[in-house]
């Protein structure tokens, strides 16, 4: 508990665009209710004086992309009760994770040329590749409504509601136009909902931001992507665009694309 | 008995200038590729010529998402919102085809029946129905073999294409009349020669409309197949999304969710459309999953459908509208899997999932 009596909040960005963190701010109608309900004593992005810690939670953004970000996360982790993974590239590794398809070294001499010791640039990982996770928002970026809600549930000691399916739920809900039925490669029937069908329902085709649904079925997907036309590597791009953790997955090994 | 009466098929836009002033118009638009039922402003939007469309009616009854009540917390209070649904403007749906008009009779035996739920109940009382006979099959649909493609009831006023260029009106209730009355210059009296037209019309869609599924034996092939590996092999198609239940004229299942406001002073109890596909639909406290397979559970929405809602209500819950197969992201299909597991009269294998 901070001073007040609040639950001391910390906010942390490791390697991402800080989009989500952004977003945070952005939930401009409610953040002085956020304040009501929580003390944030650590927000290098929004606060001059941020506190060492410790926190009642924390939430941390961004993946883990460097070897002193193992440290970092793990200091985190010591000193929260609770660790909220936030966003795409905490919860699944997110869109740096595009440079796990590529060899490292060679990476990294293409940006930094020749003189790059400095660089302890490592394949990217989520947080709970290093540390335990109590709680993950994924999407790219994470959605407001699921952080007003973690917010609420943490503080009134509840679990916090999220949708146990996948996006195509929500889509027909909406009574979306089914993109996949005019030939797109939708990742909506294994992502898991929660965005309200964003993309889908704005003619875009889902990209599995979100990571995927409950039991998400991948052979079927794979089967429907290859149906309208998809290739094996367009299907397993699809699949790890934004969401390179998933290749460590035992069910994703055994897929045959 | 009231008596039957003609219009002119282009005249239904004179009806829906006639009935504005008095209700919030609904029928079928174009939606890009496909059809919706959608709130009809200029009436040059209706397409009565229509295949399918995406939701169906019960989207009107029941809607996917709404409040049903709300609680202050400073002042202790509760209000449902039933009155502001009592207050809501009249509503007429148009073109409703008889396998939905049959799922609207079937929700009415469910939210009307032992316990009467208001929420639906106050919508559906408000509201009245046009409904349109299909003379020719659609895509998916299989009606005939569901014995959905008449009606007996559930319309006030029922139309049949005759002769190209004119409706056939059967007037079903009192709402029916009363439309009629409306609009009375665009409704002539039936003659002999109209009710020759209609019996050609009802005889084309005879012939016109197939027969695929038997339901002779329904109950005993659907016994004989649960346990059978047929429905494993179905199931690995299936991703669970539930978009088959969300499209369902007769699925009516629904989560309650309560949400307090950030301020924690209010709060709302929302029901939203749950499906039986979902991996914590059948879940219960202490963690116990009632049906913990995706494969059980997609089998559990067939036989909800064609066994439980007949042991219920004493019918079939299947319009054969045909909507679950055209959304199913893996072209899942009722028809066939139906086809198929009438096929399987076996002894069940052991060991019930
Ligand atoms: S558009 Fe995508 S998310 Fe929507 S129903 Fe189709 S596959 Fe599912
Ligand atoms: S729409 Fe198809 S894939 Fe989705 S839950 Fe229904 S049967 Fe399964
Ligand atoms: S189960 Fe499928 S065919 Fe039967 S009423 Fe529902 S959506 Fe229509």
């Amino acid at each position: 508990m901070g001073d007040n009596g609040k639950p001391s909040v910390g906010i942390f960005g490791l390697t991402g665009c800080a989009g989500c963190q952004l977003n945070i701010l952005n939930i401009e109608d409610h953040l002085l209710d956020i304040l009501n309900l929580v003390d944030i004593t650590t927000w290098v992005m929004a606060k001059q004086e941020n506190s060492e810690g410790p926190w009642d939670v924390a939430f941390v953004e961004g993946s883990v992309a460097k070897k002193s970000e193992i440290e970092r996360v793990k200091k985190i982790r010591e000193k929260s009760g609770v660790l909220v993974a936030i966003g795409a590239c905490a919860t699944h590794g997110g869109l740096p994770g595009l440079r796990n398809f590529r060899d490292i070294s060679e990476m990294t001499q293409i940006v930094y040329g020749e003189n790059n010791d400095h660089i302890d640039a490592i394949p990217i990982k989520p947080v709970s590749a290093y540390v335990d996770v109590d709680y993950e928002l994924p999407g790219c970026p994470m959605e407001k409504t699921e952080f007003l809600e973690i917010v609420k549930s943490l503080v009134m000691g509840k679990r916090p509601y999220s949708a146990q399916y996948s996006v195509c739920g929500e889509c027909k809900a909406l009574e979306n136009i089914c993109l996949l039925k005019e030939g797109k490669f939708c990742m909506g029937p294994v992502t898991q909902a929660g965005c309200n069908a964003l993309c889908p329902s704005n003619g875009a085709v889902c990209e599995g931001c979100r990571g995927p649904a409950p039991e998400a079925n991948w052979a079927a997907e794979v089967k429907i992507l290859k149906k309208i036309g998809a290739t094996p590597e367009d299907v397993r791009r699809k699949f790890l665009k934004y969401c390179p953790s998933v290749a460590e997955m035992p069910e994703f090994k055994e897929l045959e694309f | 008995m009231c008596p039957s009466y003609v219009m002119n098929q282009g005249d239904i836009t004179k009806l829906i200038e006639s009935a504005r002033d008095s209700f919030d118009i609904f029928g079928p638009v174009k939606k890009r590729t496909k059809h919706v039922f959608d709130k009809i402003d200029d009436p040059a939007q209706i397409e009565m010529d229509y295949d399918s469309t995406i939701l169906s009616p019960r989207k009107f009854f029941q809607p996917p998402s709404e409040v049903m009540m709300t609680f202050d917390l400073e002042e202790k209070s509760v209000d449902d919102t039933l009155e502001n649904l009592r207050a809501e403007r009249p509503r007429l749906l148009l073109a409703v085809h008889s396998c939905d008009l049959n799922g609207i009779l079937l929700l009415d035996k469910v939210f009307g029946g032992e316990y009467v739920d208001h929420y639906y109940n106050i919508r559906r009382d408000k509201t009245t129905i046009v409904g349109l006979n299909c003379l020719e099959p659609c895509e998916y649909g299989f009606c005939r073999s569901m014995n959905t493609h008449h009606v007996v009831e559930g319309y006030d006023l029922f139309l049949t294409p005759i002769d190209g260029d004119r409706y056939f009106v059967q007037v079903g209730t009192a709402k029916g009349e009363h439309l009629i009355h409306m609009a009375e210059n665009l409704f002539t009296l039936a003659e002999t020669g109209d009710v020759q037209s209609f019996k050609n019309a009802l005889k084309h869609k005879q012939e016109a409309l197939p027969h695929e599924v038997d339901l002779e034996g329904i109950n005993e092939y659907l016994d004989l197949s649960f346990s059978h590996p047929v429905w494993d092999e179905i199931a690995e198609d299936c991703v669970n999304c539930g978009a088959c239940a969300m499209v369902c004229p007769t699925c009516y299942c629904y989560d309650v969710v309560d949400e307090l406001d950030i301020s924690l002073t209010s709060a709302d109890r929302t029901r939203k459309w749950d499906a039986c596909l979902f991996q914590d639909f059948a879940l219960v406290a202490g963690g116990h999953n009632f049906r913990e397979t995706p494969a059980a559970r997609l089998k559990y929405r067939f036989y909800h459908k064609m066994r439980g809602f007949a042991n219920e209500y004493g019918i079939i819950g299947c319009t054969g509208c045909g909507r679950c197969t055209a959304a199913c992201p893996s072209d899942i299909s009722i028809k066939e899997v139906l086809k198929r597991l009438s096929t399987i009269w076996e002894v069940p294998v052991s060991g019930v999932k």
